[in-house]
């Protein structure tokens, strides 16, 4: 499946340094359980989840003026939406690391994604993308799960086509290994 | 799993998909409880989106409502997102605080998270009990009452938003954010000075923070014509060489 890019949510309508809020408004409608469910497949727990997608929303209108509108919104609002999860997860572990004495850590410590392995083993899909790689991850979902092409990914995250193309065969494959049960 | 797909992945990834975006999907009320908190921390008011306050209202009950017909109730919620909004604004300022006694990163995430989820549980009261605002305290009158007060008037503490305080507090976290990579805390720290503090004394160094952060996330073109944006309307602020430097420092 893919969660497709709806053809109302492919940009907002009129390029300026904010948008208007109408089309704010529109893009948050039809973007919102794009951004969630991203930001919920890149590691970030629901405890945590309001407060990141929150942040995407602020950040996209405060840096609406990078925005070409000539492309898609949604892989422009994932790209946020990873550097946001990507920023959780670092705070995350250091939170982890401060907190937890070393005797007290069993298998080296609760990383990002034990902690969501643990919160919900609701998805087996889920529970076998918390085994790759973020940047895998990040790559993986994007096109395989929201249908976004290779050189918009690479656009927004600012990464190289090729970089993404080998960061989707490896994602694909460890995915596949899991589940496989390897 | 069953077989494989050309691309390497199974054959039911398509059921898998569905299944996960099932398991992961927002629960009832989340859409509206964070189009508040965008809308306050941005100060849209009641424009992104009226369906808002009705959900609120009720504790979150699903659904892309909105119509018309609902801003009075869309304001009173706004005003509760605001009130919790404010509590988080506090918080920063209690957790600089800490931070500052304790020296450590540590104690500033701890203490950050705990509030900021006292102030989710604060939002959520107030959205349920959300009432008309409270009458506005009455003005203190210009001129003194007959009698002479013997004892000096009790005057409330000064609100901590309004303290050139808690201007540098925020700014100082930006900084701190960007001289260490945390560009979208940065993004939405100076996001909330600006919101908290159109006016604010700072605001030349808060901009002068902006240019800075969009320098070091590579945003050169947009740091430039802020940069020039600025040199046009404060050509004698003190900020300038600051900016300059920002500015040679991807060059």
């Amino acid at each position: 499946m893919t969660e497709g890019v709806p053809p109302a949510a492919l940009a907002l309508a009129r390029k300026a340094d904010v948008p208007t809020a109408p089309d704010f408004a529109a893009a948050y409608d039809a973007e919102f359980e794009a951004v969630w469910l991203y930001v919920r497949r890149l590691g970030v727990p629901e405890a945590d989840v309001e407060d990141a997608v929150h942040d995407v929303f602020v950040v996209a209108h405060r840096r609406y003026a990078t925005y070409d509108p000539s492309r898609p919104l949604r892989p422009w609002l994932l790209g946020i939406a990873f550097r946001i999860a990507a920023q959780w997860r670092r705070q995350r572990r250091h939170e982890v690391a401060l907190a937890e004495p070393a005797m007290d850590v069993p298998d080296g410590g609760q990383g990002p994604d034990d902690v969501v392995a643990s919160e919900q083993a609701k998805s087996q899909l889920h529970a076998a993308l918390a085994q790759i790689d973020l940047h895998q991850r990040a790559v993986v979902v994007m096109h395989d799960l929201n249908g976004i092409s290779v050189p918009e990914i690479a656009t927004a995250l600012d990464v190289p086509l090729n970089t993404v193309y080998s960061r989707l065969r490896l994602g694909r494959a460890k995915v596949a290994a899991v589940l496989r049960g390897q | 799993m069953t077989g494989e797909r050309e691309d390497g992945l199974p054959e039911d990834w398509e059921v898998l998909s569905r299944a996960d975006a099932r398991a992961l999907a927002p629960p009832p009320g989340a859409k509206e409880r964070v189009r508040l908190q965008v809308a306050v921390t941005l100060g849209l008011g009641a424009t992104l989106g009226a369906g808002a306050a009705s959900t609120a209202a009720v504790g979150g009950a699903a659904g892309a409502g909105g119509a018309a017909g609902q801003a009075p109730a869309a304001e009173g919620a706004i005003a509760a997102a605001t009130k919790a909004l404010l509590v988080k604004k506090v918080v920063v300022a209690t957790v600089a605080a800490a931070t500052a006694v304790t020296g450590g990163t540590a104690a500033y995430v701890e203490v950050r998270a705990r509030h900021e989820e006292s102030a989710r549980r604060a939002a959520a009261v107030l959205h349920v009990a959300t009432a008309p605002a409270p009458p506005a305290a009455p003005a203190l009158p210009l001129q003194p009452a007959e009698e002479p007060t013997p004892a000096p008037v009790e005057t409330p503490a000064p609100s901590i938003l309004d303290t050139l305080g808690d201007e540098r507090t925020l700014l100082d976290q930006a900084r701190v954010a960007i001289s260490r990579g945390r560009f979208s805390e940065a993004e939405v720290l100076l996001g909330r000075h600006a919101q908290a503090f159109p006016e604010g004394r700072l605001v030349e160094e808060r901009e002068a923070l902006h240019i800075r952060l969009l320098v070091r996330e590579g945003h050169l073109g947009e740091a430039h014509r802020r940069a020039a944006l600025f040199r046009q309307q404060h050509p004698r602020s003190i900020q300038l060489p600051v900016i300059d430097e920002a500015l040679r420092g991807r060059r």
